[in-house]
This record gives C-alpha cells, structure tokens and sequence, in this order.
C-alpha cells in the first residue's frame, strides 16, 4: 500500500519533471513574439519550482531522504512550434493535476488541503494551455 | 490515515442506486483507482450476507457527507436551470450544468430530477458556483476515504475551471 511518504516523493519526482520542461519549454518561446505563452509558462515554471522546493523540505522533515531529480528526461515532442509547446505544456499540466489527485487521496489533514489546492491550481493554470474545462481534472474514468 | 470502512456495503439515503459513490466509500482510504469498481472491493471488505438497507444501521460520516455535496449540486444546477431561461446565456452555461450532472452521477449513481427553480441572473450563478467549489474543497479535505477525497477534489477543480472559464460579465 502506497504510504503518504511514497505519495510525496512521486509528487516531487513530477515536480522535477516539472520544472526541467517548463524551463525548456520557455528557453524555446519568444518573450515578445509569444508574449501570453511565455508569460504562462515562467508562471508555471515559477510555481512548480517553488512547490518542488516545498515538497523536498516537506519529504525531509518527514525522516525520508528527498528523491533526486534524473539525470535527463526526454522532451516533449512539438517543440518547435506555438501549438506544439502549448500542448507539450497542457500534456504536462494535466500529468501533474492526475499526480496530485492521488495526493490527495493518500494524505489528510494539512497535507490533504495543500494537495487539493495543488489540484485546483493545476485545473486552472491547464486553462492557460489551451485547456478546457473539465468534469474530472486530475481524475481519469 | 483515516480508518478503513469495517461494516458491511452501505448504501446512502440518496444511493439507493449502486453508483460509483458506492465504490468510494467501499474503498476505504485508497486513493481511488477503484473508483467504479464496487464489487470487487465488496467481496473484500464486506459481509454478503449482511443488510444493506438503509434502515438496518445509521448512515457512515462519508455517506453523510455525500448527501451534503449532492446537496449541493441539486442547489447548484436549480440556480443554472433558471439562469439557462436567459437564452443568450445557455451557451455559457451549458457545460458547467453537464459537468453538474455528472458529479451527480459519480456520487449517487443516477442523476437527480432538477429541482424547480426560481428566476436566476448570472451573477446568481457566479456566486453559487464560488459557494460550491468552497463547499467541494471542505467535502474533500473532511472525507475519511481517500478516493471519496480525491473524487470531491477533482470535481472542485472542475468547477474552478468552468469559474475561470466564464465570462467575466454576461
């Protein structure tokens, strides 16, 4: 059985994912001739870093020894175009809404309210990425 | 971690249909992959012989708060069916009234009858739904089984969504 431990290192491992992407994703994008996917993106860039940084001080004070980010991931395809890093960024986002539903189902109290806030902001940032709404964000049936 | 369910498959004041709700609160604090998959949960967890019906003991905290959510949901979609007699607004409102219905569906197992409703401006709707989307976050974070938690929090999410999505002004 998954333990809140175990749940918190694959939310940190999807944070990891997370952040080497979106940087990649932005290093490809104009700033000026992309300006609103750019924008969306170091404002994902910004919050997943923040929340892997989190997560790693959450896992320690835990006893738990963080787990590292991997050597090297594999990029998303599409990168050479808007629509290809807008869905890059969409397929990412919903990854980490799906990682944070589970989150939420394995954890309580505190931790289970910052997880649920995770989930809704993950919800709402998919919007930025051409998303939209959804019955079940994060929860595939 | 909350306690695993003991008794026997209960079924909701509301549940009288076996719908995935059931599967939920069968579930106990798994996270929910088997969602939609009560039988197999039942055999586990649960006393076949054993009475299922309503009146045979009181309902569990989670059935409870399945009532309270599709609750909810039936004000929610009463202020969207009104809101809809607008023509110019049904466009932007019929997603989020489909989204309702399903909600509905995944915790009762059938969707509700909407309730009648009285005449509804869209502001009436951007409040009701602010209202919900709070209520579904407390739901999720007082549920006991974590996969009745993750269902009450992605249908959070969603409702921030079609929040997100709505114009800003009809």
């Amino acid at each position: 059985m998954t333990t809140e431990t175990e749940s918190l290192q694959t939310t940190l491992a999807a944070e990891h994912a997370a952040v080497y992407v979106y940087g990649l994703l932005g290093s490809r994008t104009s700033q000026t001739a992309e300006a609103p996917l750019y924008l969306a993106l170091r404002a994902a860039y910004e919050a997943h870093r923040e929340r892997r940084d989190s997560l790693i001080g959450e896992i320690a004070a835990l006893g738990a020894t963080p787990e590292p980010a991997a050597p090297a991931y594999t990029p998303p395809a599409g990168l050479d175009s808007p629509d290809g890093r807008y869905a890059a960024a969409l397929a990412l986002e919903k990854g980490c809404a799906a990682t944070y539903a589970a989150l939420v189902g394995y954890t309580t109290g505190a931790r289970r309210a910052e997880a649920i806030g995770f989930l809704n902001d993950a919800a709402a940032r998919e919007l930025s990425f051409r998303g939209t709404p959804e019955a079940f964000p994060g929860d595939a049936r | 971690m909350p306690a695993r369910p003991t008794a026997a498959p209960r079924v909701g004041r509301r549940t009288a249909v076996l719908g995935l709700a059931a599967g939920v609160l069968l579930a106990g604090c798994d996270h929910g992959d088997d969602i939609g998959k009560p039988n197999a949960t039942a055999t586990t967890t649960a006393d076949a012989s054993a009475d299922p019906s309503p009146s045979a003991r009181e309902q569990t905290a989670d059935e409870r708060l399945v009532d309270e959510v599709v609750g909810g949901l039936d004000g929610a979609i009463a202020v969207l069916v009104a809101a809809r007699r607008h023509r110019e607004l049904r466009p932007v409102l019929t997603p989020l009234l489909k989204a309702h219905r399903q909600h509905v569906e995944a915790l009762q197992g059938e969707a509700t009858e909407t309730p009648a409703a009285t005449p509804a401006s869209y502001e009436d709707v951007q409040h009701s739904e602010r209202r919900l989307q709070a209520a579904l976050v407390e739901a999720a974070g007082k549920a006991e089984s974590g996969a009745l938690a993750k269902l009450l929090a992605s249908m959070s999410a969603s409702v921030t969504q079609h929040l997100d999505a709505l114009p800003k002004a009809a």
